[in-house]
């Protein structure tokens, strides 16, 4: 019994390594990605990340109905009270294009500045990572691609976080 | 006994006439004005304004130049927050930021909520380019009192100028202090304007002697900013 | 409070006072800030489930994760029951928990033993070992969820102190040298790998419990080592969904009364194995969720269950704000 035990968990831990291993080497084909505006804590993106939401016009498309949902959102509409959704809609969009691997260049504010002018706590940040995952749902993005969209986006909750 | 009283009447004599003489014809004062925001703070960037009773010769107001003035737009901010310029004065309005703002100015109070078209302006910039100078527009102010900037991509830039037809026109600094230099004696009135304060209240009456300090106390509560 | 009234019922008596101060300043912390909203707080099931033993991580191992729905500037409750059956005993529990600024849990729990055929054979027909188990643990560093760009988890020290109920075991257990109270001291590391969907806990315990507390503390008899030992725990969790888990849980058990149990003339009556299971976690709702498990806890008093392992079932149902 003991021996099965083992086995059992010598082959876990060999698939747990494999699977990050899979994901380092990936990562070091496309080389370390540098800080920017887009993400002071960069994340190298999955392969395939970005052709498997849709590319540009797929992100422009899922970003135009997200920032929707934001502001229709009971716990964090009023946060999107002021804001231009065109132009947060093409922020999102040139971000999300440019973290995943795509080709666009983001030129808007860091996180840090572009929250400076709210109070942001973490379970406004939690409602909106909920939003965003029911706007992924919602365009039949997979479970898994969508937490690697997630994994890029998710640390800047440093930046983003400001009141704690 | 009765040589005292003399003494004393002979030096507040002299002493009148020299205020009066450094005082000059006129008898202008100049007037300090604290302003008190809600919490009984010091408030910066508000507006004072003095209009006295009895506005003064032609030949003894200070007349007013325009300047040109420079606002930038940085970090998603407008630098400064507050212009106080006369009449006829330039605004030139710089993007140092790496996007672009769409600046819009919309002249008079409650601008916006008045039914009446104010006058404006509205311009792009683009974002500053490495290697390259950062993109301007410069606008002249030709309509007198509050000017609100605001840009139409980011809802949260806020800023104000306002563009003084009168020499009694000052902002406050950073103690909430306003120094108002060459003000006629006598009676006036004082105005407070801020971004923040939907309605004006009611002006304060003073009197304006040799030295004269003024609280007002306000129900503005200035926006917090985190950067 | 209910959580007032149910600790006064479980109360060790021991420390009557103690406890009940506890709870008292609990409610007041409680009623004077704001409790999680029924929407808000934390992601779905990264409060993790309810511990055997009250604390929040998997089922049998406390994770680094502080329970309920609370996030960072929220106080939560929680509140859950569990069952598990094996071929000879039959376990439930039933324990709460609150939270505070997602930095600090306080659990309770109170475990109930069927002994079955060992209570039987040991002249104690229908006897019930009953334990009550206080916990509190604290967030010293690190994010369980949100840091994919580093491989740092979430680390949280904890301590139980436990206290095994009188019982018609209690001469047995003194003769065997096991305390009927004991205090398990552990550190765990928590990480949620964001892009890999895979939640891996590490618990370091340092202990003395026999089976969890249930058959005592440590063991005189014999001359077993009495100290206290560290046992490791592992636990790995599959996301299926936002919503649904599969897991696979390693619990380390001391083997203390084997020796005594040896000394005593019962051979290796007395033997026990480390615990594990298999499970499924699903969360209907923000406030709700169930817990599935195919448990195996190795042997437990093997003299008198004709040396089988135990295994068999285990469910769980959490509400948690």
């Amino acid at each position: 019994m003991k021996n099965t035990m083992k086995t059992l968990l010598n082959t876990l831990a060999l698939s747990i390594a494999a699977t990050f291993a899979l994901g380092s080497t990936a990562a070091l084909a496309q080389g370390k990605p540098q800080p920017s505006n887009a993400s002071a804590y960069p994340v190298a993106p999955a392969p395939g990340l970005y052709q498997a939401f849709g590319e540009e016009s797929g992100i422009r498309s899922l970003m135009a109905d997200f920032v929707l949902r934001l502001r229709a959102d009971a716990r964090i509409g009023e946060q999107f009270k002021e804001t231009n959704l065109d132009n947060l809609a093409k922020q999102l969009s040139d971000q999300l294009c440019q973290l995943s691997g795509g080709p666009c260049v983001y030129k808007g504010p860091d996180m840090k500045t572009a929250h400076s002018d709210m109070d942001v706590t973490r379970a406004h940040f939690n409602s909106l990572v909920e939003v965003l995952q029911q706007t992924m749902a919602a365009r039949g993005i997979s479970f898994q691609r969508q937490n690697q969209m997630l994994a890029l986006l998710a640390p800047m909750h440093r930046d983003v976080v400001n009141t704690p | 006994m009765t040589a005292r009283p003399t003494h004393l009447a002979r030096q507040a004599f002299w002493t009148l006439l020299a205020l009066g003489l450094l005082g000059g014809a006129g008898h202008a004062a100049t007037v300090q004005v604290t302003v008190l925001a809600r919490d009984g703070k010091p408030l910066p960037d508000a507006v004072v304004i003095i209009e006295p009773a009895q506005t003064p010769a032609a030949a003894t107001t200070p007349t007013l130049t325009p300047v040109q003035t420079h606002i930038a737009q940085q970090k998603m901010q407008f630098v400064p927050a507050l212009s106080v310029v006369p009449l006829g004065s330039t605004v030139v309005f710089t993007n140092l930021d790496g996007w672009e703002h769409h600046v819009r100015g919309i002249s008079g109070s409650l601008a916006g909520v008045s039914a009446v078209p104010s006058s404006g302006f509205e311009f792009r910039l683009g974002g500053r380019v490495e290697g390259r100078t950062a993109e301007s527009t410069t606008v002249t102010l030709s309509q007198a009192g509050p000017l609100q900037l605001g840009c139409h991509l980011h809802g949260s830039m806020r800023a104000s100028v306002y563009v003084a037809d009168s020499p009694w026109v000052v902002k406050t600094s950073a103690d909430g202090v306003a120094l108002l230099p060459n003000v006629p004696e006598g009676a006036a009135r004082v105005r407070v304007w801020h971004a923040e304060q939907l309605l004006e209240a009611t002006p304060t009456a003073i009197t304006v002697g040799p030295v004269t300090t003024v609280n007002v106390p306000t129900r503005i509560t200035p926006r917090r900013r985190r950067l | 409070m209910k959580l007032h009234r149910f600790l006064s019922t479980a109360t060790p008596r021991r420390t009557p006072s103690a406890t009940a101060l506890l709870a008292l300043s609990c409610s007041v912390w409680l009623a004077a800030t704001p409790l999680a909203h029924a929407d808000t707080g934390k992601l779905l099931l990264t409060g993790g489930v309810s511990t055997i033993e009250g604390a929040a991580g998997g089922g049998l191992s406390p994770w680094a994760v502080i329970g309920t729905q609370a996030t960072e500037r929220e106080n939560g409750v929680s509140a859950f029951v569990s069952r598990a059956e094996t071929q000879d005993y039959g376990l439930t529990v039933a324990g709460a928990a609150v939270a505070f600024n997602n930095r600090l849990e306080l659990s309770i729990a109170r475990q109930d033993l069927n002994t079955g055929i060992t209570g039987q054979l040991l002249g104690l027909p229908g006897l019930h070992l009953r334990q009550n188990i206080l916990g509190a643990k604290l967030r010293v560093a690190g994010d369980a969820v949100l840091d994919s760009d580093t491989w740092m988890p979430q680390i949280a020290v904890g301590i139980q102190t436990k206290q095994l109920q009188s019982s018609g075991l209690d001469s047995t257990l003194a003769a065997l040298g096991a305390k009927r109270s004991g205090t398990d001291l552990y550190v765990s590391a928590t990480k949620l790998f964001l892009a890999q969907g895979i939640v891996v806990n590490g618990t370091l315990r340092a202990t003395k419990a026999n089976q969890n507390g249930l058959l005592g503390f440590g063991a005189t008899l014999g001359g077993a080592d009495n100290g206290y030992e560290l046992q490791p725990e592992l636990s790995v969790a599959y996301l299926l969904r936002n919503n649904l888990a599969v897991g696979f849980e390693y619990r380390g058990m001391p083997n203390k009364l084997q020796r005594a149990g040896s000394a005593a003339g019962l051979g290796d009556g007395l033997r026990s194995n480390d615990w594990k299971d298999l499970f499924i976690a699903w969360a209907p709702s923000k406030n709700v969720s169930l817990t599935a498990a195919y448990v195996d806890l190795g042997r437990i008093v093997p003299a008198t269950t004709s040396n089988k392992r135990q295994t068999g079932f285990y469910v769980s149902a959490q509400v948690a704000f």
